[in-house]
């Protein structure tokens, strides 16, 4: 449920109901911000700046924006925290901290929308993708009826969907069973990309995979006690 | 990768580090219990705790995940709009793609979300009186006056002035079962006229 809060800063995220000539600006502070922080320059000014402006957007034009939208908005606030060049133990505490909830929100997108379609019958009986091509506001004529002669794909394809969103957060951690994992995703989210036209949605979800590239090297090193007093030791 | 990985302790001493980092797993473990509770809304739970999810994750940690859930739409709109005095060349002028104001994609895309909310007032706010069908709660909701609004700033961007009144009618579209059958009667339904001066 979205309501508006309280309090100033709440307030000026809502300003561009209200002050709809200001769209542009906004939107060009988003764009320079995103790119300045791109480039490394101003640590945290540009970040903070494309969250606010990003957010400003989001409520001035809610029909607008998807889910993939949103989760890049997450990320975006946890990456205010991220510092590759961090050398402070607390610099990388935050960075490490923060990688380690981008993560989290990242399963849980797909445990919660798994969580929610165990609760439905379509995602069940198998349908769901069948209706899915009927959706004419997002799937074009064309592909839903070629699509649509191969019903028993369209079955497991509903299943392996579902199966895939309710496993990824357990799976993700079995190293031989990662990279299989992230491609089925990939093509996955490239599937609803170019049937369902969702190609902003596709790709935050598709971006959203560089999280889980190298793993083993995601080490929670600034958690490790021992390592950090014999490192301090030497 | 963002994630810097370095292990330096200088200049720091370890308790103030373990402090740390006690206190950021706890906030991580604070953050995503009102996550979680966000992003089950209808789950019951103390309403002293849904308040507190609600006031900590709006503006800045909005999100939902239904992402086609519980069930894929079984039904999708299709909603038209009438200007008072006519601006379009044709009676019902359709939302989305509408080559006579913009081609951009992102219109086809707002009306869907729209008319997935009008669809939802309706649901909820339709109701006959005798034999006739009422549409002035639908009228009062944010589906139905967000395409009043949208029909306004068209005809503005196409003539430079707002309309004087706007009709709106919806065309709820069913698909076929795997069957092959209809899943339902399609239907539609033509709004009363709305005066906006």
């Amino acid at each position: 449920m979205i309501r508006q809060g309280d309090g100033t800063l709440k307030n000026v995220i809502y300003i561009l109901n209200y002050l709809r000539s200001y769209n542009v600006l906004v939107m060009a502070v988003h764009v320079l911000s995103a790119l300045i922080a791109l480039l490394g320059y101003f640590r945290f000014i540009p970040k903070i700046l494309v969250v606010i402006t990003g957010w400003m957007l989001y409520y001035s034009a809610i029909p607008a924006f998807n889910s993939g939208f949103l989760l890049m908005m997450l990320f975006g606030t946890f990456a205010i925290f991220m510092n590759p060049k961090a050398n402070r133990p607390s610099a990388i505490l935050f960075s490490n901290l923060a990688f380690i909830a981008a993560i989290i929100q990242f399963i849980l997108v797909y445990a919660v929308a798994a969580f929610y379609k165990f609760e439905g019958t379509t995602w069940l009986n198998g349908t769901s993708l069948h209706y899915v091509l009927y959706y004419r506001p997002l799937v074009n004529e064309g592909p839903a009826n070629f699509l649509h002669q191969f019903p028993t794909m369209l079955k497991v394809l509903t299943y392996v969907g579902l199966g895939y969103q309710a496993s990824f957060g357990l799976l993700i951690w079995v190293k031989w069973i990662k990279r299989p994992l992230l491609i089925v995703g990939l093509c996955f989210h490239l599937f609803i990309g170019l049937v369902m036209h969702l190609w902003d949605f596709a790709f935050a979800m598709i971006f959203a995979y560089a999280l889980f590239i190298d793993l083993p090297k995601v080490s929670l090193d600034s958690l490790r006690f021992k390592k950090l007093a014999n490192t301090k030791r030497a | 990768m963002p994630l810097s990985t370095k292990t330096s302790a200088a200049n720091t001493s370890n308790k103030s580090l373990r402090f740390f980092t006690l206190g950021g797993l706890l906030f991580l473990l604070f953050h995503f219990l009102l996550t979680l509770v966000y992003c089950f809304p209808e789950k019951p739970l103390a309403e002293s705790l849904r308040q507190s999810s609600n006031e900590y994750m709006v503006p800045f940690f909005h999100q939902g995940w239904q992402l086609f859930a519980p069930d894929v739409p079984l039904y999708h709109g299709r909603v038209y709009f009438k200007t008072m005095p006519a601006s379009f060349d044709t009676a019902w002028v359709p939302f989305g793609s509408n080559k006579a104001v913009s081609e951009h994609w992102k219109l086809n895309y707002a009306a869907n979300r729209l008319s997935l909310m009008l669809m939802a007032d309706m649901k909820k706010d339709l109701y006959f009186a005798g034999d006739t069908m009422k549409y002035d709660l639908v009228q009062n909701g944010r589906g139905y006056l967000s395409f009043v609004y949208f029909a306004g700033e068209l005809q503005r961007a196409k003539t430079g002035s707002r309309p004087d009144s706007i009709q709106i009618k919806l065309d709820v579209i069913y698909p076929e079962t795997p069957e092959g059958a209809p899943l339902n009667e399609n239907l539609s339904y033509i709004f009363p006229w709305f005066e906006l001066k």
